[in-house]
């Protein structure tokens, strides 16, 4: 029969294991942050870029050692933007919906009906949005939308990604207002909808724009779908919503294969991938501001 | 409206009210009781006696909650609310409720008196607005503490205080019922005072409000309440002034309650 361990070791044991366990990830984020950084910025400290010109050039042509990232830029930005525009009225409608005026439907049909949308891969989004999105764009806009790749067809099938994530989000917030804030309304003789309105949707702001920003967060990032349907081109500015474009996201799993390491369009391509994670700092750091405004408001 | 000229009448009838739970569980045995303008009834009893069942009755509030029924007839006004083509929300802006746990809205002081009233289209203009919120807060005895800070969030006031601005904002509709729900359980002694004190004032003020008040506290239905009603095992047992009833009571249960036997 085994000796019982002394409870003092077993102790210390968790407590060596545990405390492994977060040092590993801090290792993990930190040597992630100070990697993308090093090779990042080397475009600028070592091959000579400006990294003004760099962030504000209209033209990203390697070929020609020109290195401009704002066509990729306000790619990324339109396509998030314009997909949480998309779909943050039919989240917060669906929401409303669930838990407001059906929560029976809403917890044994709905919810896992759109949890399955966040299971699917998102090559499938891609194939699907090649074949209905952007055919669907040519017979709407005809000749302006060319082969019908480009922002709005990213941005559609990026909604349709990101509508689960806020769904489910807007549900948790709306459902975690408590109770009594909206019988406190209805008697004050406020319809269901002033109430839902004025006082449901308004305790749960913080929580909705948490769960908006974390939908941004999925949209900016996405990669393989986007790629898909935008068309892909880097070397100019887009001019309008129709025209093919591409993101940070895109440009960078598109040049890898074709950029020899050490070069300067292999540095360049790591740059973006710095300004991808200098965006995601600034979102979470949203996050964490929104989320302390909302503790101290709720005092 | 000849109601409210005549005092001995009552405001709120009921006539053998039932609440079902679920479709089957009876949780209000058939009750009748009634209530008269500017009188305060207390509504006690043990736990799950039904006493908050019956008050959620009053203003239909219970047909928020999914599978609840209510049976019966409740006239107001002598005339039967408990229909299907009655109007909650046209109801509800004459018979208010406060509720256990304080329930300000993420506003300001002064949006939370102004809400309703101003969702109603009842306001014109600033003046007609500054007078309701100040007139509300002094009914409620919260003016004096917070009338430098109208602007300031409602969340920052003490529980006592979100208390009184509840009171405030129900009164703001200028409702002839106001029922409580057990308002002081979630308060210190001291908040728990002055709203007795709030309750106690608006019935001696003139204005004929019918205020019904559910407490599991007697000190406090002796101390607030002109009729008291003893509810047991979704029954009512008993009723009659807090006077009666606190020295006389005639059902074994009553007396068994007042003495502490159970509850």
């Amino acid at each position: 029969m085994a000796k019982l361990m002394p409870k003092r070791r077993l102790e210390n044991i968790g407590l060596g294991i545990t405390g492994a366990c977060v040092a590993l990830v801090a290792i993990v984020v930190i040597a992630l942050i100070f990697m993308v950084a090093q090779q990042g910025l080397t475009t600028f400290f070592v091959d000579g870029i400006d990294p003004i010109e760099f962030l504000t050039g209209q033209h990203w042509i390697p070929e020609q050692d020109t290195y401009g990232a704002l066509p990729m830029i306000v790619g990324s930005f339109a396509v998030t933007l314009l997909s949480t525009l998309f779909a943050l009225p039919i989240a917060i409608g669906s929401a409303m919906f669930v838990v407001e005026v059906a929560p029976g439907f809403g917890k044994r049909v709905f919810q896992p009906f759109i949890e399955l949308l966040v299971g699917i891969p998102s090559v499938v989004y891609g194939v699907l949005g090649l074949y209905i999105i952007n055919s669907l764009m040519r017979s709407i806009f005809g000749e302006a939308a060319g082969t019908g790749a480009g922002i709005l067809s990213g941005a559609i099938v990026l909604a349709v990604m990101i509508l689960p994530t806020i769904t489910t989000l807007s549900i948790d917030a709306l459902r975690a207002v408590p109770n009594q804030y909206r019988e406190g309304s209805y008697a004050l003789g406020c319809t269901r909808w002033q109430t839902i309105w004025h006082v449901v949707l308004k305790s749960a702001l913080p929580s909705l724009m948490t769960a908006v920003i974390l939908g941004m967060t999925r949209a900016f990032g996405e990669t393989l779908a986007v790629q898909m349907v935008i068309g892909g081109v880097e070397r100019s500015m887009p001019s309008g919503l129709l025209d093919p474009a591409s993101t940070l996201t895109a440009a960078l799993t598109a040049g890898l294969s074709n950029a020899t390491s050490g070069s300067v369009y292999y540095h360049a391509l790591w740059s973006l991938g710095l300004i991808l994670l200098a965006m995601s700092l600034v979102f979470i750091l949203i996050i964490h501001l929104i989320g302390k405004k909302g503790a101290k408001d709720n005092g | 409206m000849t109601d409210q000229t005549n005092s001995n009448e009552a405001l709120l009838t009921t006539r053998n009210v039932t609440v079902t739970y679920d479709l089957t569980h009876e949780a209000l045995h058939p009750t009748d009781l009634s209530f008269k303008g500017g009188e305060v009834t207390a509504l006690i009893g043990p736990s799950g006696c039904g006493k908050s069942t019956f008050l959620r009755c009053l203003n239909l509030m219970n047909r928020e909650i999914p599978k609840c029924r209510i049976g019966g007839e409740i006239f107001y006004h002598g005339r039967n609310i408990n229909t299907k083509s009655e109007n909650l929300f046209e109801l509800r802006k004459s018979i208010g409720m406060v509720f256990q746990q304080p329930t300000p809205f993420r506003k300001s002081i002064r949006e939370n008196i102004l809400f309703a009233p101003k969702k109603h289209g009842r306001l014109h203009g600033k003046d007609d607005e500054d007078e309701l919120v100040e007139t509300s807060l002094k009914q409620a005895a919260l003016w004096d503490e917070v009338k430098d800070k109208l602007k300031q969030s409602a969340h920052a006031l003490s529980g006592g205080q979100q208390q009184r601005l509840c009171i405030a904002r129900t009164l703001a509709m200028k409702p002839d019922v106001v029922l409580y729900d057990e308002p002081c359980s979630a308060l210190d002694p001291i908040s728990t005072f002055t709203i007795e004190e709030t309750i106690r004032s608006i019935a001696d003020s003139g204005a004929g409000i019918c205020q019904i008040i559910v407490t599991h506290n007697m000190e406090q239905a002796g101390r607030v309440s002109d009729r008291t009603a003893f509810f047991y095992m979704g029954d009512m047992v008993e009723t009659g002034t807090t006077q009666q009833i606190f020295s006389a009571p005639k059902d074994q249960r009553l007396s068994d309650y007042l003495t502490g036997r159970f509850g």
